[in-house]
């Protein structure tokens, strides 16, 4: 019986658990300690979504089951550590907070009422009243800065293929990203944070040495050259959890019934925004790869290798920057009903 | 008419096994180490963590699906096992705990994917449904939980079933 009792033995009682449904998980994490360690590993909630996902088509239930699974994304190393409630407060109210989006996207007349996505959020926390203030500022800076509205994508266009298509983690700011659309020059996508604020964001990359994020002028110099250069060697889409020590924050939340007060968001947001840079910056790079025989004008490969080459140029990560952009009119793509 | 080249596999208590090659060669293990040896030969090969009895058992899912496929399990499973397995693999299940444990190892060790899906497809269907302490109590596991360890992630449970 040491298959179920010894972690030499863990793949196998993974493989096994793969077979159970979502909620017999949270059942067996009971079981001992080592049962609850193996289900909260991170690489086998993956696998366990990748199967589950090809089952179920439905998106909002998908993205439930998604984040009522992120409960088992335990970054932990110390096999002895169990988290307190938190994080799956948290999460709990991620899926309510979906559930009020699909609502909005679902409901011509609801949808009438959020003309962007700070107001669908101070909505959902109108009830946390200390916090309403608090998000519509947050919100406001980050998806509002320098005058740009950001709106929401219609919900329909999200679109929920695969596992490694639609979701990565960054591990060390503790957030799931979610791909809204993409192609070779954008990439639009929702991240939810542990902190407890979903962030939309839009990347642009240009051919002017610098990307886009929500418009904001993010320019990278040369210490990000290790970090990018290991990015395009390692073909994995998730060697975004190999950068943790470069950005090593080091923060355990604090009282997460709602957002913390305390927690450094705009830290956390930079490192996100950095390697989600990173991240895009992979992407598009194979994107173009695989579209080698387009006529793209902005990226031909030469164009390409020296932008990755001038991006990921060293000492970036000590001397991140934003700057304004020039304001410019940007097209809504949220439709008022 | 050419003879059935044959394969002798030896197990952990020293039992031999005379069995076909073609049926043999679900084993991804087996099928390497042939690849490597002498074709003229008749093989002897040791399977030195496998005993004889699951060892056996291993060999007649082998003869039985090198010509018949096994249908692929889905994950997870909706409803019983039984709903999604053919009459022979439901038989050839009606082992003794100790035994389907053995020959998960076996499957695993042997590298045979369908039955390995198949024995860790099965141990879920028992688990499923139970309780934590009738799994404990199936499987002989000790709760090394502390009383207030258990009720934090009872607590942190609490959610999924509201889902």
């Amino acid at each position: 019986m040491s298959l179920l009792r010894h972690p030499l033995y863990d793949d196998l009682l993974q493989m096994l658990f793969l077979y159970l449904c979502p909620y017999q998980l949270a059942s067996i994490q009971l079981v001992n300690k080592h049962w609850f360690t193996i289900c909260r590993d991170e690489n086998f909630a993956r696998d366990y979504l990748h199967h589950f996902f090809q089952l179920n088509n439905d998106a909002k239930e998908r993205l439930r089951i998604l984040l009522s699974l992120g409960f088992e994304f335990n970054t932990s190393t110390d096999r002895s550590n169990i988290r307190g409630p938190s994080l799956v407060n948290n999460l709990k109210s991620h899926v309510e907070l979906l559930n009020l989006l699909i609502k909005v996207y679902k409901t011509p007349g609801e949808r009438g009422k959020y003309s962007k996505i700070g107001d669908i959020f101070a909505s959902f926390n109108s009830r946390k009243k200390n916090n309403v203030k608090y998000l519509k500022e947050m919100v406001r800076k980050v998806n509002e800065a320098n005058e740009m509205k950001y709106l929401l994508q219609d919900f329909e266009s999200v679109k929920f293929m695969d596992i490694c298509d639609i979701e990565f983690k960054i591990i060390n700011a503790h957030c799931w990203v979610y791909l809204l659309s993409q192609d070779l020059k954008e990439t639009e996508c929702i991240i939810f944070s542990y902190c407890g604020f979903p962030v939309v964001l839009k990347f642009s990359l240009t051919d002017k040495g610098y990307v886009l994020i929500n418009n904001l002028k993010y320019h990278m110099n040369r210490n990000d050259h290790a970090i990018g250069s290991n990015f395009y060697k390692n073909n994995s889409k998730y060697i975004v959890s190999n950068m943790q020590s470069v950005f090593d924050i080091g923060y355990e939340p604090v009282g997460y019934d709602g957002i913390d007060e305390s927690f450094h968001h705009f830290e956390l947001l930079d490192t996100i925004y950095r390697q989600l840079f990173l991240k895009v910056g992979q992407i598009v790079g194979c994107q173009k790869e695989e579209h080698d025989d387009d006529n793209d004008e902005l990226w031909d490969s030469n164009e390409l290798e020296e932008y990755a080459t001038y991006q990921y140029g060293k000492n970036a990560v000590s001397s991140f920057s934003v700057k304004p952009p020039p304001k410019t009119k940007r097209k809504a793509t949220f439709v008022n009903y | 008419m050419s003879e059935t080249k044959q394969v002798e596999l030896t197990s952990k208590d020293k039992v031999s096994f005379k069995v076909d090659r073609d049926v043999i060669l679900m084993s991804g293990l087996v099928k390497d180490m042939l690849e490597e040896g002498d074709e003229d030969e008749t093989p002897i090969i040791p399977i030195p963590n496998v005993d004889s009895k699951p060892l056996q058992k291993v060999i007649e899912y082998c003869q039985y699906h090198h010509k018949e496929p096994a249908q692929e399990i889905e994950k997870p499973l909706k409803g019983k096992i039984e709903d999604v397995i053919c009459d022979w693999d439901k038989k050839f299940l009606e082992i003794d705990q100790s035994l389907l444990i053995e020959l998960i190892m076996a499957a695993n060790y042997l590298n045979i994917k369908d039955l390995l899906d198949l024995t860790c497809a099965k141990v879920a269907s028992m688990i499923k449904g139970k309780s934590p302490e009738q799994i404990r109590e199936m499987f002989g596991i000790e709760n090394d939980f502390t009383p207030e360890e258990e009720a934090k992630i009872r607590e942190e449970n609490k959610w999924c079933e509201e889902a």
